[in-house]
């Protein structure tokens, strides 16, 4: 039978394999239901866990009150429904049959040997029936049974609905996961565990079902060392005899140790884990903004810069990158955007979602040779992004700019400068020192016409600058590298898209500015 | 010829000095005994090697008058060590020194030091202003380099000149196409005013002006200021 279906089964496999629309479609769904990084999952996740808590609501409600019909049809039947279509697309897209049909046809054809259908389609059977077989599918399928209500019983595996909750919650998936890496420690506490209650569950069997009224069976005894290893000690049954109290004793001494042993365990595989969380969060947060900035190395000049945007709440989003844990730790006390990674690191401008985003890169690790690294890796990576670095020498600014980085911070050569002027021109230095630090009074500033600007056709004699307590210094035309016009004529006329430089308080431009959209006569 | 002493090997004192001799200044370059820094690869006219902890050492150094005295050692404790020293060595010296923060600065003030640049303090405004206004940031540093031909001038108004006497808001220096950024009025005290503050100084002989344009215009009007005094 197979056999007479096979060519029509591979001609539409072929077809689906290289049908643009299915292959998105499916794409489609696989992100949906599998990748965080998908923005419509969200979505998803926040409707399924909504469903979930109304089924279960609707079980608890039900115990005392009366349901209304049309609910209680919704639940067994509409949400039943969604999960279980929730349950066959998961199964569709985990695996590609006409993917198999297809790979295993063109072998067929290269060997000259008969193509076997049942090949691909037992093998896609296993696939799936394995995936099946994991945790989060049989809670899946568990989640769909209660819909046979009859089944009273079946009703209880609504709870199971709770569970699906897993799936769509990532603090408790990175909870499941941290605990998984102690596997064997946690593997190992329950085996002792489970040995102690069994030895003193019978022990305490053996002393006191005779003795004590509350011990009728061995489930009874069990049942009383799990609640007193536990600590937690319902009193519902107490030991009566002399060698049950010195079982109690002995079981009670137990149980702290376990708890100790158990938390202590978790605690480290968190603490492990802890850095990595944390990574985890910061780069989920700022992989999702459109600007990031990028610092490498948590040094003076990193420290003072953060602190003069927090000043100037200037801040866009940036992430600290920096390879040393000490420096880390400091960092770590002024902000919490910090990751522990290589500056050569690759994986991280991956995680970061570099590609897709404007990025700004601050290279300001101590070492010159390392910014300089960091200018070309970035630039490999993405030739758009503006880099700025730190250089202590001419040579290296040199080195820089071959690289192709955007502006060099050369701090020697500022200080260079601000001592000479220190020294011989003390006027000058003041004025530098001023003009350089932002002090308000000396800020320079840019003034964009843009294509709706009504500067635009206006002559330069037409703008009384003084009267809003602004030096005007001239007109940069053409963008950066375009030409400066200093101190241009009375009758040179403002074009779009040129950039006036004045300097002066920043109340003076934004008063300009406001006049200017005014209509005012400047 | 002025003179400069350069107390201590930080790693950019090669570009310290430079900017130093670029200025015509003279300078004595003086680092630790046990330092390996040589006199070719910091250009220093002199290269002294003492024990920069003893006072007898820094002593026999025998700063001359009008010496400036600038202390780079690019550690903090060894910083105020030596500008403590020096300034009860050498009270009336003028000493500037190198801080990399705020904290570090206002420490090396108290220790006796005229002037403190915060070697960071620019770095981080260069950073932010290159990323807001690059435009203005790049136009600044053409003014401040070497071969640019608009630079910024300091100008002392002489005796007879014809601003003396004039308001700031009066000054008209269209004709020489100078920018007037402000000036030290000595009258007040060593602070800068600048115009765009909106006070209006009254400029006397003795002031010193800051100016910004051509190399041609700003010769032109010192130039000015020369002849009227003489005139």
């Amino acid at each position: 039978m197979l056999h007479l279906l096979s060519k029509p089964i591979i001609a539409f496999s072929l077809k689906l394999a290289s049908s643009a629309r299915y292959r998105a479609t499916k794409r489609f769904f696989y992100n949906l239901l599998n990748n965080d990084d998908y923005p419509p999952k969200k979505f998803l996740d926040i409707f399924m866990i909504s469903l979930v808590a109304l089924s279960v609501g609707i079980l608890v409600y039900e115990v005392r009150h009366k349901v209304p019909p049309w609910l209680l049809k919704f639940d067994i039947y509409g949400i039943t429904l969604i999960f279980l279509l929730e349950y066959l697309l998961r199964l569709w897209v985990h695996d590609d049959l006409h993917r198999r049909i297809v790979e295993e046809h063109e072998k067929a054809r290269f060997l000259e040997a008969p193509f076997r259908l049942r090949k691909p389609i037992l093998a896609s059977v296993a696939t799936r029936l394995r995936y099946m077989a994991t945790p989060a599918m049989i809670i899946d399928l568990l989640a769909i049974v209660p819909a046979y209500r009859p089944l009273r019983l079946l009703r209880v595996f609504v709870l199971f609905r709770l569970f699906k909750l897993l799936r769509y919650t990532k603090s408790i998936n990175r909870f499941i996961e941290v605990v998984k890496t102690k596997r064997f420690e946690l593997y190992t506490l329950l085996f002792m565990l489970t040995f102690i209650v069994f030895v003193a569950g019978i022990a305490i069997y053996l002393f006191e079902v005779n003795a004590n009224e509350d011990i009728d069976s061995l489930f009874d005894a069990l049942y009383w060392a799990l609640v007193t290893i536990s600590t937690v000690g319902y009193g519902d049954i107490s030991p009566v005899t002399t060698p049950g109290r010195a079982v109690t004793i002995i079981i009670i001494i137990s149980g702290i140790a376990m708890i100790s042993f158990v938390t202590s365990v978790i605690v480290s595989a968190f603490s492990e884990r802890l850095d990595e969380l944390k990574e985890e969060r910061i780069v989920e947060k700022v992989s999702k903004s459109n600007d990031l900035m990028l610092i490498y190395g948590f040094g003076e000049l990193t420290q003072n810069f953060l602190m003069l945007m927090k000043r100037r709440g200037d801040l866009q989003d940036y992430v600290i990158i920096e390879k040393d844990p000490t420096k880390l730790e400091s960092a770590r006390k002024i902000t919490p955007y910090v990751i522990l990674a290589d500056p050569t690191s690759e994986e991280i401008l991956v995680r970061l979602g570099i590609a897709k985003i404007e990025l700004t890169v601050l290279a300001l690790m101590d070492d010159e040779i390392e910014n300089l690294y960091i200018t070309l890796h970035i630039k490999s990576h993405k030739p758009t992004a503006k880099v700025i670095a730190l250089a202590f020498n001419d040579e290296m600014v040199g080195k820089l700019k071959l690289a192709k980085c955007d502006d060099v911070v050369h701090p020697s050569l500022a200080t260079s400068q601000m001592l000479q002027a220190a020294i011989a021109k003390p006027a000058l230095f003041q004025v530098l020192h001023a003009m350089l630090t932002g002090h308000n009074v000396a800020k320079m500033h840019e003034i964009y016409v843009d294509n709706s600007s009504a500067l635009i056709g206006k002559e330069v004699g037409q703008i009384d600058f003084k009267r809003y307590k602004l030096l005007f210094l001239g007109i940069q035309r053409g963008g950066i590298g375009g030409e400066f016009y200093f101190k241009p004529a009375a009758d040179f006329v403002i074009e779009k898209e040129d950039v006036l430089i004045v300097m002066g308080l920043s109340m003076s431009v934004e008063f300009f500015m406001e006049q200017l959209a005014k209509g005012t006569e400047l | 010829m002025r003179r400069v002493a350069v107390i201590g090997d930080g790693s950019y004192v090669e570009v310290i000095i430079k900017g130093l001799k670029e200025e015509g200044f003279f300078v004595r370059l003086i680092v630790n005994k046990g330092s390996d820094r040589e006199m070719e690869t910091a250009m220093a006219d002199e290269l002294f090697r003492i024990d920069l902890r003893s006072d007898k050492a820094l002593k026999n150094l025998a700063f001359l008058e009008g010496e400036l005295l600038i202390v780079i050692t690019q550690n903090i404790k060894e910083d105020l060590f030596l500008t403590l020293t020096l300034r009860s060595l050498y009270p009336n010296h003028k000493i500037y020194s190198v801080s990399t923060n705020g904290d570090e600065a206002r420490k090396l003030k108290m220790a006796g030091a005229n002037e403190v640049i915060d070697m960071y303090h620019v770095s981080t405004h260069r950073i932010e202003n290159l990323l807001h206004k690059p435009i203005a940031t790049k136009l600044l540093d053409t003014f401040l380099s070497q071969n640019s031909p608009i630079e910024f001038r300091e100008i002392e108004v002489e005796q007879g000149s014809k601003l003396d006497g004039v308001k700031l808001s009066e000054v008209d220096l269209s004709s020489f196409d100078l920018l007037f950024l402000g000036l030290i009025d000595r009258e007040l005290g060593k602070h800068f005013a600048f115009i765009t503050t909106g006070y209006d100084h009254r400029i006397d002989s003795g002031d010193l002006l800051v100016c910004l344009g051509k190399k041609e215009a700003l010769d032109q009007f010192s130039k000015s200021q020369a002849q009227r005094s003489t005139g």
